[in-house]
């Protein structure tokens, strides 16, 4: 187990060999440990110990106010934990502001939808690029230093919209899309940025089966692509459809973890979703509006 | 009445300098608000700094006014960033509170007497522009027909100024078009979405903060050369409410917006102006009429600007020339 | 604003000096006898006797030496031209009578040939000259409180607003100068009410412009669903147009009410307040209460407070919103209204008042924590405070640059200010 110590600095031997069984990963892609965020008193996130396995499709489900959406707040750099840290490819992210954490390779979505409306389809993808040197302000009047760039970027952007079935629309204001097309947008966005881990904040909220059943085809596109998925999901069907793992969060903490099958089965899991009615109060769930 | 000395009032304010520098203060607006999504309310702070710098290298210090002009254009981009670095985080009416207060105080600090041995305190600073005025090379005489006239002088700093008006919506147009300006119009769009996206948002609005708050440093520039001095009372916050209710006359976030605004804001305000003194004048008035009139045209004009802007609002909320369409888009 | 009632006690001195000057340069002229010094004593007005003056010369040799009579005088004749040195002996003032600046106890003057010099040992309440930090301090602090409760209560409807309806209304400052401005009309001007009555008269009549205001105005606006911004501009364009109305009405000039303009000093330690002022701060203070215990108690209080929490859910839950905005307009602009009248008691009535007003109000209402009553209270104190206690080592002119100093380092430090919630902000 040394080579596990050795991506694990933070934690003991004892302690791995005491971690719950499947938490440790063969090749973990982001490694959390203790990992506190308290609002007013309250324990919205509190996680000893998480991994994420690269090349997965991990869900994160548990009943609202359960913490998942300020876990993804944390993880991204949009919110600071009262303590803790974590890894991306062995590389600590703790105080990284939200785009530097973006830059390597983390790119998130958002619960609600975040379209740049007054920017066209193309422009809203043309800004998740990361190799235009334009953006930087002593170039941005050298035209010819960016214009090559440009075209190749636009090229890209149009080459990702074809694959999400939003070509047509790439002149149009982003603002006069539907949801779910916004949706479509945003995750064709994210990864105009090159992400390595992808997390989407309910990719399916509010949008319709028939345009869900795209969404999923996407993510599973993606992933055999190499790119690692971590998706927050309630609705069932679908993180039975696909995803490799589910992590079940509630009052903040891990409940358990296993494969989709597995998870489903566990009596805490179904306490967690049937004996106690979901909670109201989800104001954490709307942390980032 | 006369409507020729009316209308040549009007046209000579909408196109003389003072429309000139409220169509740069406009543009540096339009680039903060327009275009980066930055609520700036102390836009006459930019104005003051650029004035009161060119005017304190050249009479207090006795120095070039060519000195004093980059002189004062370095204040701006300090103030710009002093103003941003702590606020730029926050929500955008922090920063529109921030800004507003910031600008007044920085007047109050200029007119106070400690700061009267550098800045002339309530006194100002007088005979600046010499060498400006040195490079003037048209003839003496007014220029122009009726009341549509101006000084060789006055004509000497309008070319000045509308050349750099050009000057500075050509390259409002050109950054906005490039990447970088995507990149801002983006953060206006949704900022936690950009962040998310890898992009330093706070230092694109820092950024764009200087550039407008410097082209706002041009405006005071010119307001100082034109008078050849500077004075505090020339600096209260209304001068930023003209300003935007220029910016809005015209339109936001297009390129010509605030230039057509500028001139549209002079034209209307020195048209009613003169077309309350024609009246008074006249006799056709009461006389307690005509009495309450006399000499409050002023005030009367900026009256009907607050009814004309809650109008807009109520009425036109994309302004006069703006889409409706693209309005609803935003939030 | 300190300053300018101890701009009023300097402008007195002055005026007592040049005064007794000419006195007593006439009466030396009738003298007319060669060099002396001489002078009249007073404390409180009243002429002190039996103080005992003594002059020295350039060597120190003793020159002569006089006691004050009844009518205050006293008056000492020189051997000639030359540098004297005058002592009053403070052992024999009366008791509780001092020095107004104890450092000028002993005076050296120079007296040319033939002429009267006249001392003055100026008697009573040091004034603030010289290291008596701690009293300037002392009475900053009370200046403080008495501007603090002012700004508080014309920033609790400012901020409230903000809560309710993000609504950030630069015409607030406007319904401090209307109220004020009013009362003066109705108390100076025209009807000569006593100013009690013009006071309330004008925070009615303030209260109902702020109701209608929003009533008829800002609520269907907010039906269509205009944007913060557009909102900003209506206000701004409120601003513009009630402010040049009551310059044109009520002119460029400073002007005072007719009750309580000149009142002696009561005194307790190092605070000196006049009853007006005394009054005044009482007043806010019961008032700052009685928001309070309003909000805490009173269902409305409570509603207002729910709606500012969290509109949709105060909503939803069967609140009124419309009129829980209504109130507070109403209450907020009668507040804005109170402390103008007891700013333009305090200090003066103009048409810029509340607009200088505001910025302050501004700096309270982000400092305490946008959106919140309370916020607004704690803000306004704090500002009140630090702008004055800053004229007790700075300039009165700049004392607005410290709030807008505490401002950017509360800004920094907890940007949702002191009682704001912890959220996210940006």
């Amino acid at each position: 187990m040394s080579g596990a110590t050795t991506i694990r600095p933070e934690l003991t031997q004892a302690a791995l060999e005491a971690a719950p069984p499947g938490r440790l990963k063969d090749d973990p892609i982001l490694i959390t440990f203790g990992m506190l965020k308290t609002f007013g008193g309250i324990r919205a996130v509190d996680i000893d110990h998480l991994e994420i396995e690269r090349g997965t499709i991990t869900a994160i489900i548990g009943p609202n106010g359960a913490g998942k959406t300020t876990l993804f707040n944390l993880l991204t750099g949009f919110d600071r934990p009262d303590r803790g840290s974590w890894r991306l490819d062995g590389r600590l992210l703790g105080g990284l502001p939200p785009h530097r954490i973006a830059r390597l390779g983390m790119v998130r979505t958002f619960q609600l939808t975040k379209s740049l409306s007054r920017l066209t389809v193309l422009e809203n993808m043309a800004v998740a690029a990361q190799t235009q040197r334009g953006e930087r302000l002593e170039r941005a009047l050298l035209r010819w230093l960016w214009q090559p760039e440009e075209a190749r970027v636009r090229e890209r952007a149009q080459a990702l919209l074809e694959r999400f079935g939003l070509a047509h629309m790439a002149g149009d204001q982003a603002g006069t899309l539907s949801g779910g097309q916004r949706k479509l947008l945003e995750m064709a966005r994210a990864l105009m940025a090159d992400p390595t881990l992808v997390m989407l904040d309910e990719p399916t909220a509010g949008v319709n089966p028939a345009l869900t059943e795209s969404l999923l085809e996407h993510i599973r596109d993606l992933n055999a692509e190499g790119v690692t998925i971590v998706f927050v999901e309630h609705n069932m069907d679908v993180v039975m459809d696909i995803s490799d793992w589910v992590v079940v969060m509630a009052q903040g903490r891990i409940l358990t973890e296993g494969p989709p099958q597995e998870v489903v089965a566990n009596e805490e899991v179904i306490d967690a979703y049937l004996g106690r009615p979901r909670d109201t109060a989800d104001g954490e769930e709307e942390g980032d509006a | 009445m006369d409507f020729d000395i009316i209308f040549g009032n009007a046209a000579r304010a909408g196109l003389g300098p003072q429309a000139a520098i409220f169509a740069l203060a406009a543009i540096g607006l339009n680039l903060h608000f327009g275009y980066a999504g930055l609520l700036n309310f102390g836009q006459v702070g930019f104005m003051m700094l650029g004035a009161y710098g060119t005017a304190i290298v050249v009479a207090t210090w006795g120095g070039s006014l060519w000195l004093g002009i980059p002189f004062g254009l370095g204040l701006c981009v300090a103030f710009a960033l002093a103003l941003g670095i702590p606020t730029l985080r926050l929500r955008s009416d922090y920063f529109a509170i921030t800004t507003i207060a910031a600008a007044e105080i920085l007047r109050l600090l200029i007119r106070s007497s400690p700061a009267t041995d550098i800045t002339g305190g309530p006194f100002g600073l007088q005979a600046i522009a010499n060498s400006f005025f040195d490079l003037n090379f048209l003839p003496d005489g007014r220029f122009g027909w009726g009341t549509f006239s101006y000084s060789s002088n006055q004509l000497w700093v309008m070319i000045v100024a509308w050349i750099l008006v050009v000057l500075c919506s050509a390259l409002v147009l050109a950054l906005i078009r490039s990447p970088w300006g995507r990149v801002v119009r983006a953060i206006r769009e949704d900022e936690d979405a950009v962040l998310s996206l890898g992009k330093n948002t706070v230092a694109y609005k820092l950024q764009a903060l200087v550039i407008g708050g410097v082209i706002g440093g041009l405006a005071g520039v010119i307001d100082a050369l034109q008078q050849s001095g500077v004075g505090s009372e020339n600096f209260e916050p209304q001068v930023t409410f003209f300003a935007w209710a220029a910016l809005i006359l015209g339109g936001l976030a297009t390129t010509v917006g605030p230039v057509v605004g500028a001139v549209l804001f002079w034209f209307l305000r020195e048209g009613v102006e003169s077309f309350i003194r024609e009246l008074s004048e006249q006799g056709w008035l009461p006389n307690a009429l005509a009495d309450f009139l006399d000499g409050a045209e002023g005030a009367i004009s900026i009256v009907l600007m607050g009814i004309g802007l809650v109008a807009l609002m109520a009425l036109r909320p994309q302004g006069i020339f703006g889409r409706r369409r693209s309005l609803h888009l935003g939030t | 604003m300190s300053n300018a009632r101890s701009l009023r006690s300097v402008v007195a001195l002055v005026a007592v000096a040049v005064l007794s000057l000419f006195l007593f340069g006439s009466a030396q002229a009738q003298d007319g006898e060669g060099e002396a010094f001489s002078g009249t004593l007073r404390f409180g007005g009243e002429p002190v006797e039996g103080v005992r003056i003594s002059v020295v010369g350039a060597n120190g040799e003793a020159v002569g030496e006089a006691v004050t009579g009844a009518d205050g005088r006293w008056r000492i004749e020189l051997p000639g031209p030359g540098t004297y040195r005058a002592t009053i002996d403070t052992d024999t003032l009366p008791e509780g009578v001092t020095l107004r600046d104890p450092e000028r106890q002993t005076l050296e003057v120079t007296v040319t040939a033939g002429r009267s010099r006249p001392l003055i040992f100026a008697l009573g309440e040091p004034v603030s000259r010289g290291p008596n930090v701690g009293e300037k301090l002392a009475q900053a602090v009370l200046n403080g409180v008495k501007f603090g409760l002012i700004i508080a209560m014309c920033a609790i409807g400012l901020s409230l607003i903000f809560g309710l309806t993000g609504l950030i209304n630069f015409a607030h400052g406007e319904l401090v100068t209307l109220g004020a401005i009013l009362a003066w009309y109705f108390n100076a001007d025209t009807f000569g009410a006593p100013l009690i009555l013009a006071g309330v008269l004008a925070v009615v009549v303030a209260g109902a412009a702020g109701g209608g205001v929003e009533f008829s105005l800002l609520r269907p606006l907010r039906a269509r669903r205009l944007g913060m911004f557009q909102f900003m501009v209506v206000t701004i364009g409120l601003s513009l147009l009630a402010r040049h109305v009551m310059l044109l009405f009520f002119g460029p000039d400073r002007e005072r009410y007719i009750d309580y303009a000149l009142q002696a000093e009561w005194t307790f330690g190092p605070f000196a307040v006049t009853p007006r002022d005394f009054t005044i701060m009482a007043l806010s203070a019961v008032i700052l209460i009685g928001v309070a215990v309003f909000l805490q108690r009173a269902r409305t209080g409570k509603a207002i407070r729910a709606v500012a929490d969290n509109p949709e859910l105060a909503e939803s839950s069967g609140i009124d919103v419309d009129r829980v905005v209504l109130v507070v307009w109403v209450a907020g602009a009668a507040l804005a209204a109170v402390g103008g009248v007891f700013f333009g008691s305090v200090e003066a009535v103009d048409w810029l008042m509340g607009f200088r007003l505001l910025l302050l109000m501004f700096a309270a209402v982000v400092l305490g924590g946008l959106g919140t009553a309370y916020g607004a209270m704690v803000g306004g104190l704090l500002i009140g405070l630090v702008t004055e206690v800053s004229t007790v080592w700075a300039s009165p002119e700049i004392k607005a640059v410290f709030a807008l100093g505490v401002l950017v380092l509360a800004l920094l430090v907890r940007p949702q200010g002191i009682l704001g919630q912890r959220e996210r902000i940006g």
